[in-house]
């Protein structure tokens, strides 16, 4: 299958401070990827990025092979984009704005515009700067998928969002973009949520991609790992791929990635004993990935046995 | 889609809008019910305060949605180029500031009581029937400009506003003292009006530039890259200003603001006064001869009788101007400077030369002395022999007079006019024609509510005036004769629609052609005494008005029109009907003035300059100057 997006040495600085360096990043064509990253690791950066909206300092994107150069707009026409705050004119109502949009996409459907909004609730005679949050990202959700784009960018949603304003997103609209195979970029650091419809799922820390993997692959790869060893000093030095560890006396609990044969080989020569492991869940994964002190980890790493 | 960001931009800039609109109806409303006085100052407020203000609203809201509600990363997610979205906005903001200054323009036009007051005032400049180019569309037009080519930089609207206003008046400063010129009496010349335009050009092309290239959210860096770039640009500025006026100084007549008041027919022989010196066209040779390169000299100040020629122009000494009154012979000989303000010697030190006049021979001079950088103090006459000799001073005890302008010193008859203009608080300003005593200094007014007292001819035996003024009884506009021994006046037409267009006598003083109202056209008539008034074809655009002279003959008259949208030139016989037809030029189609010869016609091209000749016998057209 094609790649629908490819990102590659994307770097982006705010003044001193470094915000993406080097960053890669593919997504197939019709599938979902979910990137994680905490509060400010700088998924917002990467996606204004991709919409041209702001130019990175190096790097390129391709959009279906296609360089893109900053200034490029006609992609922009193949793409929905879901910002995490309201980014729509206040003065606008509903109806207005969706007309103004419509004018920019020429596959616009109105059609389809009007049965959304209608199965949403949104009424159209309301001012946006007068909608709730819920009701924004619901415009937001319109305004994107009426355009019937190829690629939806989704960053951090339903990030204040109420529970059962989040279930309605999750199952009224997010299911059916996902029926209509429509390739999705989720950006979020609320990983729960993801955790059903991800398909392809990266890691974004410290301005890099720490990990991208299918999702199955990484809850295989990732395992947390607890052993006991008579010789601590070594552990560090001959057991490679520790995200996070914690030791009580000679007991060992480790997050370890890629949990394969060469790992179980590295705890046998540390005479390692006792040993038990444990699958862990997405956010489990997502918090070990980011743990200040754990160390990087390499990409596309093969899955244990 | 270009239009739907164009019509948001409007939809968002309607409260200005609409403050401009209620304005003008205001306007409208004290028009019709006649409150003059406060028409007049709500129009000069609109024009002075309000265009400017408009237009920096206007320029500094250019990105103030998109701040507001952080729509910028929407806008810039459409598929729409940036460098398009900064355009549109651009003209989104200028269509509508043309668009007010567009409807003011109508109100004009369409309410003639209007357009008589604010024309008396000096609050316009009219061309072409329109505001056209005017010192507050020019500030307005660079406040708009820089104010929207920063607009980017900064989400406080207020504070792009002063910036705007520091960095637009800092700039005029900057003209004005590199231009060396009074900006509040010529305001921008075209050297200053050609910096004004490159300087904006100069922001927006920086301002376009680092739009489409910069992170919005980055402001301190947009502000830096802004900056280089903008001085870069100005930089650049600099020499392309420079060429055009030292190019304009060598080809371009420049200013003639009211060329027939500066030159005189004397049988084939045209003299004419430019702003960077005065040139004689000798009908004979058919060349133009330079008499005097002077410089800062101005037409206004200009005098031609009896083979002499008097003129004031400014001397630049420690940063201050400084007027002169010269005198030459009309071939450039003998040139001498009588009245130096700057020697600290002389009676007239620090003082201001405001009109100038030589008698009808020659022999005399008479000069209008201001109070010079002192505030108070009342104007005085005085005059002298042309050899500077036996000077006399007469007091003008004329309080609230000013605009003074010497008109015609006969020879004999005792008697020197000129027109003042008496200002009264609360009231406009009336212009009045006056005579002074030569013998006693008693002073007499001769007619009140002059209209255009610049545009007064005088009859080539210097013994009769004509002139255009108004009666406030009867709301009438007419066209009246002054004799100048007995002091009498006649009306020779009247009109209830106001007329400034320009008065010709012919070369032996018998007849005077003029224009007046024809419903909304124009119309060429013939006055000769004893025989009344012929009239001839009626003309569309009143700026060809001032196109038209009689040859050296006395008979005919040489008159340009717009023909299916095409200037020709018509020669007329004294029924005014037309014997010859010419097509001018397309290099003369804005055309300035023209002057009968002896079977020739000279034109004077209305931009870029330039004097053309056409043989009525053969013809043929001919660039001279």
């Amino acid at each position: 299958m094609s790649d629908i997006l490819e990102i590659t040495g994307l770097s982006k600085s705010f003044g001193r401070k470094k915000i993406l360096n080097g960053f890669n990043l593919s997504i197939e064509k019709g599938t979902v990827y979910c990137l994680l990253g905490k509060n400010g690791a700088g998924k917002t950066t990467l996606f204004r990025m991709i919409m041209g909206v702001i130019p990175p300092d190096a790097g390129n994107v391709l959009f279906r092979g296609n360089m893109l150069s900053y200034g490029d707009s006609r992609h922009k026409k193949e793409i929905g984009f879901i910002a995490e705050d309201s980014i729509y004119y206040g003065w606008m109502t509903v109806r207005r704005h969706l007309r103004f949009h419509a004018a920019f996409f020429p596959q616009w459907d109105a059609a389809k515009a009007e049965a959304y909004r209608r199965q949403l609730g949104l009424e159209d005679n309301l001012r946006i700067r007068n909608l709730s949050r819920g009701m924004k990202l619901k415009l937001g959700m319109i305004t994107a998928l009426a355009a019937s784009p190829e690629l939806l960018i989704l960053d951090d949603p339903t990030s204040g969002l109420d529970v059962p304003t989040r279930r309605t997103f999750f199952r009224d609209i997010l299911g059916g973009i996902l029926d209509s195979g429509t390739s999705i970029l989720f950006g979020t650091h609320m990983v729960h949520e993801i955790e059903d419809i991800t398909q392809r799922t990266g890691i974004l820390h410290q301005g890099r991609l720490v990990v991208q993997e299918e999702a199955a692959d990484l809850k295989r790869t990732v395992m947390r790992v607890r052993f006991t060893c008579d010789t601590p000093e070594a552990v560090n030095r001959e057991l490679h791929g520790i995200l996070t560890s914690q030791r009580r006396d000679r007991r060992y609990e480790t997050v370890i990635h890629p949990w394969n044969k060469q790992r179980r080989a590295e705890l046998q020569v540390l005479k390692a004993y006792d040993l038990e492991t444990e699958p862990l869940n997405l956010e489990e994964i997502f918090l070990s990935f980011i743990a200040d002190d754990g160390p990087p980890t390499v990409e596309g790493t093969e899955p244990c046995c | 889609m270009l239009l739907k960001i164009f019509f948001k931009e409007w939809r968002e800039n309607l409260p200005v809008f609409a403050l401009a609109l209620a304005l003008l109806l205001a306007l409208v409303g004290l028009n019709w019910s006649g409150q003059q006085e406060l028409t007049l100052y709500l129009s000069g407020m609109f024009l002075w305060l309000f265009l400017p203000f408009a237009a920096l609203l206007f320029g500094s809201s250019g990105y103030e949605s998109e701040f507001k509600d952080n729509a910028w990363v929407y806008l810039f997610s459409l598929p729409v180029k940036k460098w398009q979205i900064w355009l549109v906005k651009y003209f989104a903001r200028l269509s509508l500031f043309l668009s007010i200054f567009l409807l003011f323009n109508l109100l004009i036009h369409y309410l003639p009581g209007l357009k008589a007051s604010l024309e008396n005032s000096g609050l316009l400049f009219m061309m072409h029937g329109l505001l056209a180019y005017s010192p507050y569309l020019m500030i307005s037009l660079l406040a708009l400009t820089i104010a929207f080519s920063i607009s980017f930089l900064s989400e406080k609207p207020f504070v792009l506003v002063f910036a705007a206003i520091l960095i637009g008046a800092g700039f005029l400063f900057l003209l004005w003292k590199y231009q060396e010129f009074l900006i509040m009496t010529y305001f921008l010349r075209r050297g200053g009006e050609i910096m004004a335009g490159l300087g904006g050009a100069a922001f927006a092309a920086a301002s376009l530039i680092v739009f489409t290239r910069c992170d919005f959210s980055q402001r301190g860096k947009n502000l830096l890259h802004f900056t280089r770039t903008a001085a870069l640009f100005l930089i650049i500025c600099l020499p392309l200003h420079l060429l055009w006026v030292t190019k304009g100084k060598v080809f371009s007549p420049r200013t003639l603001y009211h060329p027939t008041h500066a030159h005189k027919t004397a049988g084939d022989v045209t003299i004419n006064s430019f702003q960077h010196g005065i040139v004689k066209y000798d009908g004979r040779s058919r060349r133009f001869i330079k008499l005097n390169r002077s410089s800062r000299f101005s037409n206004w100040l200009f005098s031609l009788e009896g083979g002499k020629a008097a003129f004031i122009k400014d001397i630049r000494r420690e940063r201050r101007s400084y007027p002169n009154l010269w005198i030459m012979n009309d071939d450039g000989s003998d040139a001498q400077a009588l009245i130096e303000t700057q020697k600290r010697e002389s009676p007239f030190y620090d003082r201001d030369l405001e009109s100038c006049l030589l008698s009808s021979d020659g022999r005399r001079i008479a000069f209008i002395v201001g109070p010079g950088s002192s505030i108070l103090g009342g104007r005085e006459l005085w005059r002298m022999l042309s050899d500077g000799t036996r000077l006399q001073k007469y007091e003008l005890d004329l309080p609230g007079h000013r605009n003074f302008q010497l008109t015609v010193w006969p020879e004999s008859g005792g008697n020197l006019f000129f027109t003042a203009e008496l200002k009264k608080n609360h009231e406009l300003p009336r212009s009045r024609l006056l005579s002074l005593e030569i013998d006693t200094g008693n002073l007499r007014i001769l007619a009140e509510d002059l209209v255009n007292p610049l545009g007064i001819r005088t009859s080539p035996r210097h013994d009769v005036l004509v002139f255009r003024h108004r009666t406030a009884e009867d709301e009438m506009n007419h066209l009246s004769l002054l004799d100048l021994y007995s002091l009498s006046t006649e009306i020779i037409h009247s009109s209830s629609t106001p007329r400034r267009g320009s008065i010709r006598w012919d070369p032996h003083g018998k007849k005077i052609a003029f224009w007046h109202a024809d419903g909304s056209r124009e119309k060429l008539s013939i006055f000769t005494p004893g025989k009344g008034i012929v009239a001839g074809a009626s003309y569309h655009d009143p700026f060809y008005g001032l196109s038209y002279d009689w040859l050296s003959d006395g008979v005919r008259l040489a008159a340009c029109r717009m023909e299916n949208d095409a200037p020709v030139l018509n020669i007329l016989d004294e029924n005014l009907t037309e014997t010859q037809r010419f097509a001018l030029p397309g290099e003369l189609r804005s055309l300035w003035s023209i002057w009968g010869g002896d079977n020739t016609v000279l034109v004077q091209r209305s931009r870029r300059g330039g004097f053309w000749l056409l043989d009525l016998g053969s013809g043929e057209w001919e660039e001279i100057f």
